[in-house]
């Protein structure tokens, strides 16, 4: 029954994040983004609130919850700021890879820590992006060769999210880029692991509340058990995992749009040029409907992927790249237009719209590229069976 | 909970809709945009799946469960979202001979909305189970207020039981051919939005008659009719709703033109998707069959944007067009939503059309090439219900206060 409406538990919870993205992150954003990440109170908080764990199993002391449910929590948070709401995810994109890459004893090692007492002190980082462009995951650099002490990887990943003091790393490699998704594998490289290099914070144009750092992995040498295989099915485990992040991207996205769009609409009311408010004058306020649309174009998106997810949808690969690109296009559009209502107002920092300006083209490179992903996205409609994409998509 | 999974009865239907369009209607797409109008027998087979109904309540006198009274086990009323998905399915077959069903069209809402229970027997009473096909048809827009529907120049003029109404009304699906048409005029020009009435004028009153029949760009299998009305003599108990209704609500006559809309937009909002899809769909077999070869599509990268970027726009259009339906059957307001569906989904079609003509070069522009019509066709879903422009409009008004 198709309903937009989410659950009694749904409300519950989001009523409470709301009040905390308000009153606790947007209050403080400028102050998360001067000291580079969240302060250890906040994290404190967030932990208190249950919210680190929502969506992993109970096993290991999540509270079970679906990716629907998680990607509301993260839209209402990044409202709030999208630096912190990475910042205050504990085992981050990396905890999702193990939850769809690792065995048992992987999530009783590296997950179940950030339900303990002192989960808001921990942290954890992926590490897949490299320095040199890839077309495809198929072709990473970085290098893992099995050896008798376990596996050698080489390499160098870059743009690795909250990745200054992470008590380990996701790496994705590949043994054998010929072999294409099955040469892949990805291990968990703990903190302190001889030739691992963790660079000073980097500065990037945004998202500058959640530190991002590279690596260098100079013979770096990790036991067999640090190995995630995918219980036997890396590639397809490998693109669970990407469909989960993807979603939880892109309502991070969709809820930092939402507050850039908000805010231009109130600012449109009250500012004033020529005896009326500027929200009056059309070239204004056709601005204004056309991004409330878009935002609520990839709002839906985002949902409906992250339903598909839940449902262990065969299209929900299709559906998470889709939101994501839908996502990262309505930003970009979103938060200039954001800076624009505000005119010279929207160039200074005193007001927000310009963080959210700098946020939107950062926070989009955290999976990739668009390019990448929509060849992704035409491979998959040109190998689906014969009916219509669009059929599978939304409807059977 | 937030769901996306059509109901088993939902999904019986589209199924069945799909192949209607698949089987019925697709094939003769080509055929009766040359022909300017559609076989009597495709009207009848039509009749017989109860196509057209939407708006039809059972209880007066529909052969079915009409669509707009299915309600799932908790009561809620589904039918908004079971028309868009229809109205997605049949458009696909084809956006021209949709708008030939028979039954009360756009019509039926306004109607059923604000009807006395006599005359929504007596409009709704037409649609007989006996192979005549009837339509009812919706007679707002004029020569000169197409988009401000505010500023209606037919006048109605009381004299004793009747009202005589002066005026011409264009652009009207239906129109010529149809049994009954609602038809808006204002009492009181200076009275603006207050000062309309909408009257049920049924055919052959007198003073009534039809003017030219359109040549179009696109839709052409479809009747688009002018009406004349001079000294068009209608009785009182035709004022839709009656006199009351006007003089409770002050703006009676408007806001069931208005309140049309929340229901009617998203509609034709998914109808436009319908469109894009068919279009899609016929680009995608293409590209399968002359550049795919033996390479991957994604290695031809321009291909590969524009595919995925198709399909997911038009995805985007179509939850755009659930969001709305799905909030106007709870009962939530959604005229803001309504409208930013047609926005969105014409423009989405538009863009796609255009596209699946580029992709095929000049195979696209042959008029035994279906986006060709597509191409057509396409256009007036961004300006029927509302264009573009003036759904923008709509939306700011409920976005910024005092605009």
């Amino acid at each position: 029954m198709i309903s937009f409406e989410p659950s009694d538990d749904e409300k519950e919870i989001l009523k409470t994040v709301e009040r905390f993205a308000e009153v606790e992150v947007r209050a403080t954003m400028r102050d998360i983004e001067a000291a580079g990440r969240p302060p250890e109170e906040l994290r404190r908080k967030y932990h208190e609130m249950g919210l680190g764990m929502l969506n992993y199993p109970e096993t290991v002391g999540g509270s079970g919850m679906g990716q629907v449910t998680r990607a509301l929590i993260e839209e209402a948070l990044s409202f709030g700021d999208p630096g912190a709401a990475i910042g205050l995810d504990g085992p981050g994109l990396a905890g999702l890879a193990i939850l769809e890459l690792g065995e048992g004893a992987h999530d009783e090692r590296y997950l179940a820590p950030f339900a303990g007492p002192d989960a808001h002190l921990r942290t954890a980082a992926l590490a897949l992006l490299e320095p040199k462009p890839v077309a495809d995951w198929c072709s990473l650099a970085t290098h893992a060769r099995e050896t008798a002490a376990g596996y050698l990887l080489d390499g160098a990943k870059s743009f690795v999210v909250n990745g200054a003091d992470a008590d380990f790393y996701v790496v994705f490699a590949s043994f054998d880029p010929a072999k294409g998704w099955d040469g892949l594998a990805a291990f968990v490289v703990e903190k302190g692991t001889p030739g691992v290099t963790v660079t000073e914070p980097i500065l990037t144009c945004g998202l500058n509340g959640v530190p991002i750092v590279d690596l260098t992995l100079d013979g770096v040498v990790v036991p067999k058990a640090a190995r995630l295989s995918g219980r036997g099915d890396f590639a397809g485990g490998f693109r669970r995992f990407l469909a989960r992040a993807r979603v939880v991207n892109a309502a991070r996205i969709v809820g930092l749009s939402r507050a850039a769009c908000e805010y231009a609409i109130r600012y449109a009311e009250e500012r004033t040029a020529f005896g009326k408010p500027i929200g009056h004058h059309q070239g204004l306020s056709w601005m204004i409907a056309d991004i409330a649309t878009e935002v609520d174009a990839a709002r839906w998106m985002v949902w409906k992927a992250a339903w598909e997810v839940d449902h262990a949808r065969p299209s929900a690969e299709r559906a998470s790249i889709q939101a994501l690109v839908q996502a990262n296009e309505m930003a970009k559009k979103v938060t200039n237009d954001g800076v624009q209502v505000l005119g010279g107002a929207g160039f200074i920092r005193d007001y927000p719209v310009e963080k959210w300006y700098r946020d939107a083209r950062t926070l989009a490179f955290v999976l990739g590229t668009d390019p990448m992903d929509n060849s992704r996205a035409a491979t998959l409609t040109f190998t689906s069976d014969g009916e219509s994409p669009l059929d599978s998509l939304s409807c059977v | 909970m937030i769901d996306f999974e059509l109901s088993d009865s939902q999904k019986n239907i589209r199924e069945m809709v799909r192949w209607f369009a698949r089987e019925e209607v697709r094939p003769l797409a080509l055929e009766s945009d040359k022909a300017h109008t559609v076989p009597l027998e495709f009207l009848k087979k039509s009749m017989q799946l109860g196509l057209g109904s939407g708006t039809r309540p059972k209880a007066l006198g529909g052969d079915g469960e009409g669509a707009g009274e299915e309600r799932d086990a908790k009561g809620t009323k589904q039918g908004n979202r079971v028309s868009i998905i229809l109205g997605e399915e049949i458009a696909w077959g084809d956006p021209a001979v949709v708008l030939t069903f028979p039954g009360p069209g756009l019509g039926g809402p306004p109607v059923q909305f604000t009807g006395t229970a006599e005359q929504k027997s007596r409009a709704f009473g037409i649609f007989k189970n006996d192979g005549v096909p009837r339509w009812g048809a919706y007679a707002l827009t004029e020569p000169a207020a197409g988009s401000d529907v505010a500023g209606i120049q037919a006048t109605a003029r009381k004299d004793g039981n009747h009202y005589i109404l002066n005026g011409r009304k264009c652009y009207i699906t239906n129109g010529a051919r149809a049994t009954w048409n609602v038809v808006f005029a204002t009492v009181d020009k200076s009275q603006g939005r207050a000062g309309h009435r909408a009257f049920l004028v049924f055919k052959g009153t007198p003073g009534f008659s039809v003017g030219k029949i359109e040549d179009k760009l696109g839709l052409r299998a479809s009747e688009t009719a002018e009406l004349v009305f001079e000294d068009c003599k209608v009785h009182v108990d035709d004022l839709l709703g009656g006199e009351e209704h006007y003089d409770k609500g002050a703006k009676g006559g408007f806001t069931t033109a208005m309140k049309t809309f929340d229901s009617t937009r998203p509609m034709v909002a998914a109808m436009a998707v319908g469109i894009a899809r068919a279009a899609y769909d016929v680009v995608h077999d293409h590209i399968r069959e002359n550049y795919l070869l033996s390479r991957p599509i994604a290695r031809y990268h321009v291909l590969a944007e524009l595919i995925a970027n198709m399909e997911r726009k038009i995805a985007a259009a179509r939850l755009m067009c659930w969001r709305a339906a799905w909030m106007a059957d709870e009962g939530i307001p959604n005229s803001k939503e309504a409208s930013m569906s047609k926005a969105y989904a014409a423009q989405v079609a538009s863009w796609v059309c255009q596209e699946a003509i580029g992709l095929m070069g000049h195979l696209g522009t042959y008029h035994a090439n279906l986006v060709e019509k597509l191409y057509r066709d396409v256009k007036v879903y961004d300006i029927f219900e509302g264009t573009g422009q003036v759904q923008r409009i709509v939306i700011s008004r409920r976005l910024l206060k005092g605009l």
